[in-house]
């Protein structure tokens, strides 16, 4: 009994200090992932090396994110980046059954109906994505550089709230971000509170 | 017989007046999954009165509102107040709230709250209508979440003799939980090992020397994960309190700000600026 609970305890430690080491911080290499997207192709970190990568968190029936989708908003940030050869990450943490959850076939059609430009929807369903980025709201945005480094991690913008009059008062923290990077300069809010609904892990 | 009636009646327009004049709340509005109301300490209220209104959310069964920092995910109640001359509407105070676990998450909140906003009478009139209106507007989750809003008017008469009302007790109530100032000598917050966040407090009395447990909710969001357990010891005047850094901590802020309810039942709020 000592026996099993002594080994009980070393795996426990074991994984947490895995999960700890590998979560996302900015600054670092990004952690690297692979996944399916909504038409069941594997896309891995990886295949964008030297593209920036921006991941957005989302669940097309939570009220933070229809904030930013009925506005338009997060629609153009999508087009003005991919545009400009960046690759776009819509990504869909909602466990089977749980608000937000879409089938690759579903997701595509709310993204057409939607006006959305993200490169691709990835499908992540056991949510192992979703936590190992630490993501805990939709939206939740992550930028990753082309040398693969994180650079951004946070909220969309800098005002709480599902009202879509909010959005022209507030600071993109996103664009600015990229606007920095592209610049050359270091982003100067690296990381901030995200705010939304709980992805629904 | 007749004399009889009138007289009922006019007992009766008696009680309702009385009630009239000591019960004062705006109706109940009833939204998907929460009502909400703004209710006022006073009946009446009279020039030089310091006293409460307070924003009463009473969300369904198994659905919740949230704290000033919500934790994980969510967003606090907001209440903004048309501005009137001669009185002085202040932010709300927030009861101490308590862990509401939702997967792997954890936000802070409330199954129902008051909470209590400070307004004072300043005004040089004696008699008058005062036409509060405020526009309120809260989150209400349970595994999904609604956002709402409303327009809340509650007209407060002005008189020379101010009167408690009918709601009094429920904003008392509220306010008995609202955390009171610790004073303090100091405070330190460093990241230190095992990516824990160390804050070590030191009251300027000995509040602790009783206490057989104490729970910690930081004011700061982007500090401690609201998931971890803390790990807190204390001793006298100090306390020193050890939980996991959050996943979105950057830096220790300038300032710390925190709650602590020591035995279920004494509630203190910190601050202290980090040198």
């Amino acid at each position: 009994m000592g026996y099993l609970n002594k080994l009980i305890l070393t795996v426990l430690c074991l994984s947490v200090s895995v999960l700890a080491s590998a979560l996302a911080s900015v600054d670092q290499a990004a952690p690297k992932f692979s996944a399916t997207d909504s038409n069941g192709a594997k896309i891995s970190l990886d295949q964008f090396a030297g593209k920036t990568v921006i991941l957005e968190w989302t669940n097309h029936e939570c009220p933070f994110v229809k904030k930013h989708y009925k506005s338009g908003n997060m629609q153009a940030l999508q087009k003005k980046y991919t545009a400009e050869g960046v690759v776009w990450l819509s990504v869909i943490s909602s466990a089977k059954g749980k608000q937000g959850h879409l089938s690759g076939e579903k997701a595509n059609s709310v993204s057409v109906s939607s006006g959305g430009h993200a490169s691709h929807i990835l499908l992540d369903e056991s949510g192992e994505l979703g936590k190992l980025y630490g993501a805990k709201t939709t939206p939740h945005m992550y930028i990753i550089d082309g040398k693969g480094m994180l650079r951004y991690m946070g909220a969309i913008d800098s005002i709480r709230s599902t009202d879509a009059d909010d959005i022209p008062e507030s600071t993109n923290y996103v664009t600015q971000a990229m606007s920095e990077l592209a610049a050359g300069k270091s982003v100067s809010e690296q990381v901030t509170a995200a705010y939304g609904c709980s992805v629904k892990y | 017989m007749k004399t009889l009636i009138i007289v009922s009646v006019l007992f009766l327009k008696c009680i309702l007046q009385a009630s009239a004049a000591f019960a004062l709340a705006t109706e109940v509005i009833e939204q998907p999954h929460i009502k909400v109301r703004l209710i006022s300490e006073h009946g009446v209220l009279s020039k030089g009165v310091d006293t409460y209104l307070g924003l009463e959310l009473v969300p369904e069964a198994g659905w919740h509102v949230y704290w000033r920092n919500p934790g994980d995910s969510g967003m606090p109640p907001k209440i903004r107040f048309t501005a009137i001359d001669g009185v002085d509407v202040g932010e709300p105070l927030w009861p101490v709230p308590h862990k509401i676990p939702f997967g792997p998450m954890t936000n802070y909140g409330y199954e129902k709250v008051v909470l209590p906003i400070p307004i004072s009478i300043s005004t040089t009139q004696q008699s008058a209508l005062i036409k509060l209106d405020a526009k309120a507007s809260w989150l209400v989750c349970k595994d999904l979440c609604v956002p709402g809003q409303a327009r809340l008017q509650l007209n407060v008469p002005l008189k020379p003799v101010a009167e408690i009302s009918f709601e009094a007790k429920a904003i008392e109530q509220a306010r008995k939980t609202v955390p009171k100032t610790m004073a303090l000598l100091g405070g330190t917050a460093v990241a230190g090992e095992n990516d824990n966040i160390e804050i070590q407090l030191f009251s300027e009395k000995p509040v602790f020397r009783t206490a057989s447990t104490i729970e910690f909710f930081p004011v700061n969001e982007q500090l401690v994960d609201a998931n971890a357990t803390a790990e807190i010891n204390w001793k006298q005047n100090v306390v020193n309190i050890k939980q996991l850094k959050s996943s979105d901590f950057f830096k220790i802020p300038e300032t710390i700000a925190g709650v602590l309810v020591v035995d279920d039942q004494y509630y203190w709020e910190f601050e202290f600026a980090v040198e």
